[in-house]
């Protein structure tokens, strides 16, 4: 059972009470900045009027649970991707590779940690609802399985055509994300980068990575055998020379 | 914006270094050290020779440097080029090592042991004059792995013994000079009143027939 | 009572300087955070440290393995004069990388984390293995020259009997380690510009690593043949220059296919920063290099050798730094120039390497028996005046 969110940013009026129960739930202070950074773990970006509520994608293969050395974060049975500040170093590579540029660092603190939503891994944990969902006062963010909320977001654009523009935003990005997007103009218009491979990122690295034991094997196997090889043929050649000059004491030998 | 600013500060510290070190080396020509003046010649004491002209420092490993004595670089006075056997190469005592040419012409030195070639001054090949500026340090041409260090010292001349060879072979060149010299240039003549010599360059004036015997009488043998 | 002051050249004063901006610097960084210390932000997460320090640091230390392999595997006894000087410049290059990690790692008490919390799947964890592993074996490659100057001859035993493991295990892990380097950015593909942006990047990585040992090498060379007022082996780099010139040759052939491969013709010729950034790394990284190396004449002079491979040393900082800064600012929008502090951290990681180096190479035997201590000196001459030959 993989939960996700479904946004509908038709109905996002921009009151921001997300942002508030979420600023709750963290402990974080409330900012009138309204962009993600390492207090604000979903933000509503203001595009030209239309409002566009932002948070951690929770993508099916996260790239930040791919890239990280040591799996400080985890795609969560239920859904989200948690990151545990224990095991982190604070390398910021999932910074550098996530593709939709979600986690922000707490660059001020001396001991800081990657700070990103978690879909209230807690509250879902206990039957809940996050936050933001139950703080959104025109039903901007649906709560619910995967496949019930790709249904639903099918289903508000057969109904409804000439509000949405017809692409789920999440279906497929990036390998595929729990949070969809629905709007009614594509999302590049509204800050989404959307150049974005329909396969997870990881896949680019897998090709690679993959290819180490085998290397390891016939690298090392190649080496000892050159390595072989030449001392062999110098050996060899010390052999030779050491027979020519006998032969040649011999012949001087008979000579005499 | 950042690489252009990381290569500028390499640029710039290279540049500085750069002008460090000149400033630096002409602060070391101020510098006291051993002067070759056209008065005197000059021997280190602790260096071999032998009687081909050639020295020989031997180093703690048992390889020797090879350079040519400042009888040599005096009586040349300008070199052109040097000309050098190839590194590994093998040579036997008395064969021909290397060439010191001036124009056209050449001379063949010997060397002074039997070894491996295992190093040649690269500095030598691309400015060849050193070996007169400064015939006993930066002038060693070559480094040879003598065969068996032990025999080759017994035939090199070290010390008093060097000296005396070396004022020997300093008259024996004014009488060389004054031989041969009346015949093809006046200006070779022994003109200072004192008994002395205009030494410095002689050779570059002499013709073929001179240059060949001096050749053969002072460095065509061991 | 007379005080005796060190004579301070010039470079040592300049030295102390920046040693003490960077003890500023490092107690910055370490009491109020990266934030303070440095101009990163999520939108540039990895700046100079990262892309100077880890990158080029690593990358110039790739003599070592280059060297290591010559001697050894290949059996190039030849090359063996340079090696202790390859090793030891490969053992503090590594050395420094880790100090950077320390600076530039937000938690970095949590460094030694990847020996137990594995997650293969990361390029990362990779890195992070091949130089724990690399500078260990760096480590046990070096240890001779201590125990050499220790006459402990047990260790010495050991070690060697180890030479030639050591030595595959070094060619693999600088293998992996440089080519993962690149493999870093393959994971951005939308993020790095196109023209650096490549499913070839580890292998460009490597080879331009493998072109840039010999280089170091020879420059390395230089400096302490200037220091230790030591001959430079100029035979043995010259050929060494070779290697240079054919990896960069490889390097040439596969960025060429990169570039029709991913068409890249309209960005690489349409004038821009980025394009123009490109053809100055690609020209004083590849092109001249090749030409200058192919060179025999050039090859053969000290001031040619030196000049080429310091050209390609810079185009190959060029390379790392346009890949993880230059290629990355377009697509975040967001400026990043370091701080003064990240910049004077560097400085203060550089001199130390230097020092280190001096002070390793003055009391250990880094450097061949054959570079002996020329007796001469002013008062060994004996002076013999013309005049006094002829008096007697």
């Amino acid at each position: 059972m993989k939960y996700g969110i479904l946004v509908d940013i038709t109905r996002c009026i921009g009151c921001y009470a997300c942002e508030e129960a979420c600023a709750e739930r963290w402990g974080n202070p409330i900012t009138e900045e309204h962009r993600l950074s390492a207090i604000q773990n979903t933000a509503v970006e203001d595009h030209d009027g239309i409002y566009v509520p932002r948070l951690c994608m929770h993508c099916e293969k996260p790239t930040c649970a791919s890239v990280c050395p040591v799996g400080a974060f985890q795609k969560t049975k239920l859904g989200p991707v948690v990151y545990d500040p224990l095991k982190c170093l604070g390398c910021r590579y999932c910074i550098q590779a996530c593709p939709f540029n979600v986690p922000k660092y707490q660059w001020n603190k001396l001991n800081p940690k990657v700070t990103k939503c978690d879909m209230c891994y807690e509250r879902i944990q206990k039957g809940g609802v996050p936050a933001c969902v139950e703080a959104c006062p025109a039903e901007a963010r649906t709560f619910g399985t995967r496949e019930e909320l790709i249904e639903e977001a099918k289903r508000r654009i057969n109904e409804n055509p000439e509000t949405y523009y017809p692409h789920i935003f999440g279906l497929k990005e990036a390998g595929g994300t729990s949070i969809l997007y629905l709007a009614d103009r594509p999302l590049n218009k509204l800050g989404f980068k959307v150049n974005l491979p329909e396969v997870p990122l990881s896949h680019f690295t897998e090709q690679i990575m993959s290819k180490i034991p085998n290397y390891i094997f016939w690298g090392g196997t190649l080496l000892f055998g050159i390595w072989w090889i030449t001392k062999r043929r110098d050996e060899v050649q010390r052999l030779q020379k050491k027979l020519k000059e006998m032969e040649e004491n011999n012949k001087k030998g008979n000579g005499k | 914006m950042v690489a252009l600013f990381v290569l500028a500060t390499i640029l710039i510290c290279i540049t500085i270094d750069y002008l460090v070190q000149r400033a630096q080396k002409k602060r070391e020509v101020y510098q006291p050290q051993v002067v070759l003046s056209s008065e005197s010649f000059i021997l280190p004491r602790g260096y071999f020779f032998s009687k081909a002209h050639t020295w020989l420092e031997l180093l703690f490993s048992g390889k020797v440097y090879v350079g040519v004595d400042d009888f040599i670089s005096k009586v040349l006075g300008k070199v052109d080029a040097i000309e050098i056997l190839p590194l590994g190469e093998k040579v036997k005592k008395g064969e021909p090592i290397f060439k010191i040419k001036q124009g056209a012409r050449e001379l063949t030195f010997l060397s002074p042991v039997t070894g491996k070639i295992t190093a040649i001054n690269p500095n030598i090949l691309e400015s060849p004059e050193t070996i007169l500026k400064d015939p006993y340090l930066n002038g060693w041409i070559l480094m040879i792995e003598p065969e068996d260090v032990a025999s080759e010292v017994k035939n090199l001349l070290i010390g008093s013994e060097a000296s005396r060879w070396l004022k020997n072979e300093i008259k024996r060149f004014r009488e060389f000079i004054s031989r041969e010299a009346p015949k093809f240039s006046p200006t070779l003549e022994p003109t200072l009143a004192d008994g002395g010599l205009v030494i410095k360059g002689v050779l570059q004036n002499v013709d073929e027939k001179t240059w060949e015997k001096f050749e053969k009488e002072f460095i065509g043998q061991l | 009572m007379k005080i005796k002051v060190p004579k301070l050249t010039f470079w040592g004063f300049v030295f102390w300087i920046i040693v003490a901006l960077g003890i500023y610097s490092t107690i910055l960084r370490f009491t109020k955070g990266l934030g303070a210390a440095t101009n990163l932000s999520d939108n540039f997460p990895w700046g100079l440290w990262i892309g100077f320090d880890v990158l080029c640091g690593v990358g110039l230390a790739a003599g070592g393995f280059v060297i290591a392999a010559a001697v050894y595997i290949f059996n190039l006894e030849e090359y063996k004069s340079i090696l202790p000087s390859a090793i030891l410049t490969a053992f503090l290059g590594y050395l420094l990388v880790i100090v950077a990690l320390l600076y530039d790692l937000g938690k970095p008490w949590n460094i030694w984390h990847p020996i137990i919390m594995w997650n293969p799947e990361s390029v990362m964890f990779e890195v992070a293995w091949c130089v724990m592993l690399y500078t260990t074996v760096l480590a046990l490659e070096f240890s001779p020259m201590l125990f050499q100057k220790l006459r402990l001859e047990k260790p010495q035993k050991i070690i060697k009997s180890l030479t030639i493991p050591l030595v595959v295990a070094g060619v693999i892990l600088s293998t992996l380690h440089q080519s993962s380097l690149g493999s870093l950015y393959l994971i951005v593909p939308e993020k790095l510009h196109p023209i650096w942006y490549s499913s070839n990047l580890p292998y460009l990585f490597f080879l331009s690593a493998v072109a840039v040992g010999p280089a170091m090498v020879t420059i390395e060379s230089y400096l302490s043949s200037r220091a230790f007022k030591r001959e430079i082996e100029i035979h043995i780099l010259a050929k060494l220059a070779k290697v240079t010139a054919v990896a960069l040759m490889v390097y040439f052939v596969l960025k060429v296919e990169d570039i029709v491969n991913y068409k890249l013709f309209p960005h690489i010729f349409s004038l821009g920063y980025e394009s123009l950034m490109f053809w100055l790394e690609f020209a004083i990284g590849v092109i001249v290099p090749i030409a200058l190396l192919t060179n025999s004449k050039i090859r053969g002079s000290k001031k040619g050798l030196f000049v080429a491979q310091l050209i390609t040393v810079l185009g190959f900082i060029l390379n790392r730094l346009n890949v993880s800064i230059t290629g990355l600012e377009n697509y975040t929008q967001a400026g990043y120039f370091p701080k003064w502090t990240e910049i004077s951290v560097t400085l203060f990681i550089v001199a130390l390497g230097f020092a280190a180096f001096r002070l390793i190479a003055k009391h250990l035997p880094v450097f061949p028996p054959e570079v002996e201590e020329r007796k001469i000196i002013a008062e060994g001459f004996e002076v013999i005046p013309i005049r006094e030959v002829f008096k007697d």
